[in-house]
């Protein structure tokens, strides 16, 4: 039987119990607050799940079966949550490459997580993305899931991507031009980079190049740093040093431009050896060209005077023995006489027209623009006893202005008209003279009814001094035509002809429409 | 040649190196009908001379008319040309240019130089004898000159 508990004992009871009811009390409302927080933090994670601009899932760990994705994960994979919920990733068809799906599964399982890994995925209109996926372990209810938070980074990949092929692109370009570029700060000259093209012109690795200045490589040093500190557009030519200490002459055009805050010289050398090498066999060739003139011109004069001069005397000597003893002389002597001097005569003009031949080139006179009519006109006046003598008509169609040497042009007019009168045929000779365009030319033409010349003497009647008739048939040294050549050509010009044997010639030249030199 | 004989004979300088034509100038001057004195010198040197009345052609009178050829030994025909031309004593003395040359350029200088006239000699003797005739003609009886050639 207990004892019936004595009234302190009650009192100390009833102590307890309101200790303890105040202690529940407590409790209680720690765990009000705890759950207050709880929900606080619920929410707080929901917000930062549903509003995360990041596409999150939430994913069982036990079957990998999604329990939970926010709106970027449907606008990133095309994927609403009602179309996401309760599937796998691989039933989403998510992965494009088996092995970036192993390199998460072991990253998760040996780290419970990873960052920032970069994959390809498939959305749901099936195409492939690139994303940038962070994953970790968390327990959701009890249950262990995993969540994920996903960044579209096509745009970037792509962006980046350009932006590499860009400058591989001119990388390459950089390196695969003929000249030497080269790329200097512009206080110091110092080089900053240069191209392949450089490093094989001047026999430099990159390396070496890069420890350099732009004095080091030029064999006119002063001159560089003056063009480095004034910084003119072009330098014509500048001599540059190679490795093994070769000098050779370069083109330069330089540019400015800021690189990385700094103010830098980009340049581009072209190694023109080779023009000048060919330059300088011009001016040899020009120089050689003058001379072999002068000495034309020196010839000529040899020939017009010492030349004549003996045949002077040969030819008056002879007349004079004709003149002083013809009472004494037979008929032979004086045919004898006749011959001497026949030759003396021919002889004269053959010099005469050698030099005349020799001085189309050697004096010639500038261009100058002058009316055709005009050369025509002074070629008939010239021609006017024959034409009379012929019975010829002389007619032209309209005829153009040209850059010529008038004299010249006269005399190939002259020459021409003189050709068709001499070869005339039985009919009194008919004359006419027109012109038409061609490709940047005017073709001059001279058409006759005289005999004609055959095919096979196109090359021949050109040539000094050839003739195709007898001197009996037709006088002439053979020179009228040569002449004519030597002139159109050295107007840069052509002559030939198109010919029916016996109903006429038709001579053409071509002068050029636009002032050639000289 | 009547009435020759009171008329003192014009007196011709020819300078030309060459015999042949020298000769040839002579027979041409022969057939004349002028009384004429031709003398000869030939270089440019000795014809300066001869104007000059220098060394040994301190006694010799002044030509009337100079048969200059261009190309001379030692001093060419143009600087004679040149040099009778700046003379205020010889420069009345008018100068025929007879010369083989026919080129553009040596008749244009010869009468910048102030060639009196300027003849390419003919190849034909009748054709040299008639322009030798005709310088004569023309120089010694038509054209008036200044008397005593100017001086």
């Amino acid at each position: 039987m207990p004892e019936k508990p004595t009234y302190e004992q009650l009192e100390k009871q009833v102590q307890e119990l309101e200790q303890l009811k105040s202690t529940l009390e407590k409790r209680e409302k720690r765990y009000e607050n705890l759950e207050e927080t709880l929900i606080e933090l619920e929410n707080k994670f929901n917000t930062a799940f549903r509003s995360n601009p990041a596409g999150m899932v939430i994913t069982r760990l036990k079957d990998g079966k999604v329990i939970d994705v926010n709106q970027s994960f449907f606008k990133i994979t095309g994927y609403p949550h009602e179309e996401s919920l309760g599937r796998t990733s691989i039933e989403l068809g998510f992965w494009i490459k088996p092995e970036d799906r192993e390199l998460a599964t072991q990253k998760m399982k040996a780290h419970h997580g990873f960052r920032d890994l970069e994959f390809d995925f498939r959305n749901k209109s099936g195409e492939i993305r690139t994303g940038l996926f962070s994953s970790e372990i968390v327990n959701i209810k009890g249950e262990p899931c995993i969540i994920t938070a996903l960044n579209d980074i096509t745009k970037r990949k792509k962006a980046e991507e350009n932006l590499k092929q860009s400058e591989e692109k001119y990388y390459n370009l950089f390196n695969s031009v003929s000249d030497a570029v080269y790329v200097m700060d512009r206080e110091t000259g110092k080089v900053l980079d240069v191209n392949d093209t450089a490093c094989k012109m001047y026999g430099y690795t990159r390396e070496e190049w890069l420890t350099m200045t732009n004095t080091d490589v030029s064999a006119e040093p002063e001159k560089t740093k003056k063009a480095t500190k004034e910084l003119p557009d072009k330098i014509p030519v500048r001599f540059h040093k190679k490795k093994d200490g070769t000098v050779f002459p370069l083109e330069i055009t330089l540019g400015t431009f800021y690189l990385e805050g700094k103010q830098a010289i980009i340049a581009a050398g072209r190694d023109i050896t080779e023009r000048k090498q060919a330059e300088e066999k011009i001016r040899k060739y020009t120089e050689e060209l003058q001379r072999s003139n002068k000495e034309l011109e020196q010839f000529a004069y040899v020939a017009s005077h010492d030349l004549q001069e003996p045949l002077r005397m040969v030819s008056s000597y002879t007349q004079l023995l004709e003149r002083r003893y013809k009472d004494k002389l037979d008929r032979d002597a004086m045919d004898f006489i006749e011959f001497a001097v026949d030759g003396a005569n021919r002889m004269k003009k053959l010099i005469n027209d050698l030099l005349e031949y020799s001085r189309v080139t050697t004096r010639g006179k500038p261009f100058k623009k002058v009316d055709s009519h005009l050369i025509m006109g002074r070629a008939i006046a010239n021609m006017q006893q024959a034409i009379a003598e012929t019975a010829a008509i002389v007619t032209n169609d309209d005829l153009p202005s040209i850059w010529v040497d008038e004299s010249q042009m006269v005399r190939v007019f002259q020459n021409l008209i003189d050709n068709a009168l001499k070869f005339r045929g039985r009919e009194s000779p008919r004359i006419h003279v027109s012109s038409q365009q061609g490709d940047g030319q005017w073709i001059f033409s001279i058409r006759d009814n005289g005999i004609g010349i055959e095919k096979q003497y196109e090359e021949r009647v050109f040539e000094i001094f050839q003739r195709l008739h007898g001197r009996a048939e037709y006088p002439g040294t053979g020179i009228g035509l040569a002449i004519c050549r030597r002139i159109v050509q050295r107007h840069g010009g052509k002559i030939w002809f198109e010919s029916q044997p016996g109903r006429g010639t038709a001579f053409y030249f071509t002068i050029s429409k636009t002032r050639s030199a000289p | 040649m009547t009435g020759s004989n009171v008329i003192t004979p014009i007196d011709i300088l020819l300078v030309e190196d060459n015999p042949g034509d020298v000769r040839l100038a002579k027979e041409a001057l022969k057939e004349s009908k002028v009384r004429n004195a031709i003398h000869v010198v030939g270089d440019g040197v000795e014809a300066m001379a001869f104007l000059r009345r220098e060394g040994k052609y301190k006694d010799r009178s002044r030509p009337d008319l100079i048969l200059l050829d261009l190309n001379l030994p030692k001093k060419d025909g143009r600087e004679v040309l040149q040099e009778i031309k700046q003379d205020p004593e010889l420069r009345r003395i008018p100068v025929v240019v007879l010369t083989v040359s026919s080129d553009e350029e040596d008749i244009l200088k010869s009468y910048n130089l102030h060639a009196n006239c300027y003849i390419t000699k003919p190849i034909n003797l009748n054709r040299f004898i008639k322009v030798v005739k005709s310088i004569e003609n023309f120089w010694l009886t038509i054209v008036k000159l200044p008397p005593n050639g100017g001086m």
